[in-house]
């Protein structure tokens, strides 16, 4: 279990960024996934003081903080408007209601993890995100570039009519996925998210390769058949809309 | 360090050390309704309510209850009883473990939602574990539960 010495509740981002500048300081989201590690710190930073929790409706965007949970994601009504049921349906299987209750989407991009549903959700939305230091990339461009040790801000979703599906593969319903895809019909044609290959999700067109892999849940052969068999089923479902 | 929170309606000073987690911290104040299952986040025995909300305790940190209004069992004595009256009926108990975590999260489900399907009872049920009974005596149980509490 994580263990530190000292606690501190940021007053400023200036101040969390500074704090998080040693490697002995950690900062914290959920602590869902931290409080697994047995790491040793100096001081754990607190972000939930800095009004980071809050949904914002902009004309064009919704403005989410980096410490909004995953519950507050799936039951926001104004995204059912441009997303349908896609949050729902790709949040539902993360573990259970009190889990997402604490879980944070800035904790969900910056832990990078590889069967992360939430990162697989948001990369065909055209999803951005905002670092204290480094400011505003697409979600794409950070989960390739090398991690800095930074503070996530916000995360920018456009607001963009288009069609999206989101399935996923478990062994039972609430653990980790096998495979899961999140697919977007808009005017320029089709865009797959795949994640969970098991290496993080990656963007690609219909007509594209994808790599996979093999792990304790699934072979790589498992998860490219799971993967090609979801892939025609989605786009006719979609075409059919 | 010291922290200021409610529990139960009741004002709490305490001492903690800073990386105890909630689970820790209110077993060690004698809240034993909240049970150590897992400490992974896995299996919902720690739930309790963080400002009307289920949550984990075994995932939160102490420090971060500072200011907020904590709810455990002993504090939901006769909403406990309820339901928990329902989940035995069904013999949806062997060990008994899992209880207080199932109950707690049914009091926060029937609070905000006085009358779920049976598909949302599901959802909000499934991050609770049972080692012993196989679930469909709970379901049963808060389907009778909630046709009792709706008069039908
Ligand atoms: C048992 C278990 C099962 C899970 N199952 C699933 C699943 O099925 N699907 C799925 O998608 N996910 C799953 N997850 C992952 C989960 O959904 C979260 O993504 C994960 O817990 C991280 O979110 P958090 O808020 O808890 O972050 P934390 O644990 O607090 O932090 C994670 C990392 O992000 C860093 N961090 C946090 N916030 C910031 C910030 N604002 N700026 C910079 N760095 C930051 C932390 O330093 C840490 O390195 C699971 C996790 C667990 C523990
Ligand atoms: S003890 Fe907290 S989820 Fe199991
Ligand atoms: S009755 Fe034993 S764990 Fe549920």
């Amino acid at each position: 279990m994580i263990s530190f010495e000292k606690y501190v509740r940021a007053e400023s981002l200036q101040q969390a960024y500074e704090l998080y500048q040693p490697i002995k300081n950690v900062v914290g989201g959920g602590m869902m996934w931290l409080h697994l590690s047995n790491a040793e710190y100096d001081t754990f930073i607190d972000l939930c003081d800095l009004g980071l929790n809050e949904i914002e409706e902009e004309e064009d965007y919704f403005k989410i903080g980096s410490m909004v949970t995953l519950s507050q994601l799936e039951r926001n009504e104004s995204f059912k408007e441009y997303f349908g049921s896609a949050f729902e349906d790709a949040l539902k299987h993360i573990v259970g209601v009190q889990f997402r209750n604490c879980a944070t989407v800035g904790g969900s991009i910056c832990a990078r993890l590889g069967f992360s549903d939430v990162i697989t959700l948001l990369l065909p939305l055209e999803t951005e995100v905002e670092f204290f230091n480094r400011g505003r990339m697409s979600l794409e461009k950070f989960l390739t570039a090398p991690n800095k040790r930074d503070i996530l801000k916000y995360i920018y979703i456009p607001k963009k009519k288009r069609i999206i599906r989101y399935e996923s593969v478990r062994k039972t319903y609430t653990d980790i996925p096998v495979l899961a895809i999140c697919a977007v019909k808009n005017d320029d044609g089709y865009l797959f998210s795949v994640g969970c290959r098991p290496a993080i999700a990656k963007l690609i067109k219909p007509e594209e390769e994808v790599t996979f892999g093999s792990n304790q849940r699934g072979s790589k052969e498992y998860r490219q058949h799971l993967y090609s068999v979801l892939k025609e089923r989605m786009m006719k479902e979609m075409e059919e809309e | 360090m010291q922290i200021n929170l409610r529990i139960n309606h009741e004002n709490i000073r305490a001492e903690i050390d800073p990386d105890m987690t909630l689970q820790k911290f209110l077993r060690s104040q004698k809240y034993f309704s909240v049970k150590c299952g897992c400490e992974t986040s896995n299996c919902g025995a720690c739930s309790i309510l963080l400002d009307g909300k289920p949550v984990l305790s075994c995932s939160v940190l102490a420090a971060r209850a500072e200011g907020h209004e904590i709810e455990t069992l002993e504090g939901l004595q006769k909403e406990a009883e309820e339901i928990g009256g329902f989940i035995a009926d069904e013999g949806a108990d062997q060990c008994g473990f899992c209880n207080p975590g199932y109950i707690i999260t049914a009091i926060a489900l029937f609070k905000e939602n006085p009358d779920p399907s049976d598909e949302e009872i599901k959802i909000w049920l499934s991050g609770n574990l049972c080692r012993c009974t196989g679930y469909e005596g709970q379901m049963r149980g808060f389907i009778k539960y909630r046709e009792w509490r709706n008069g039908r």
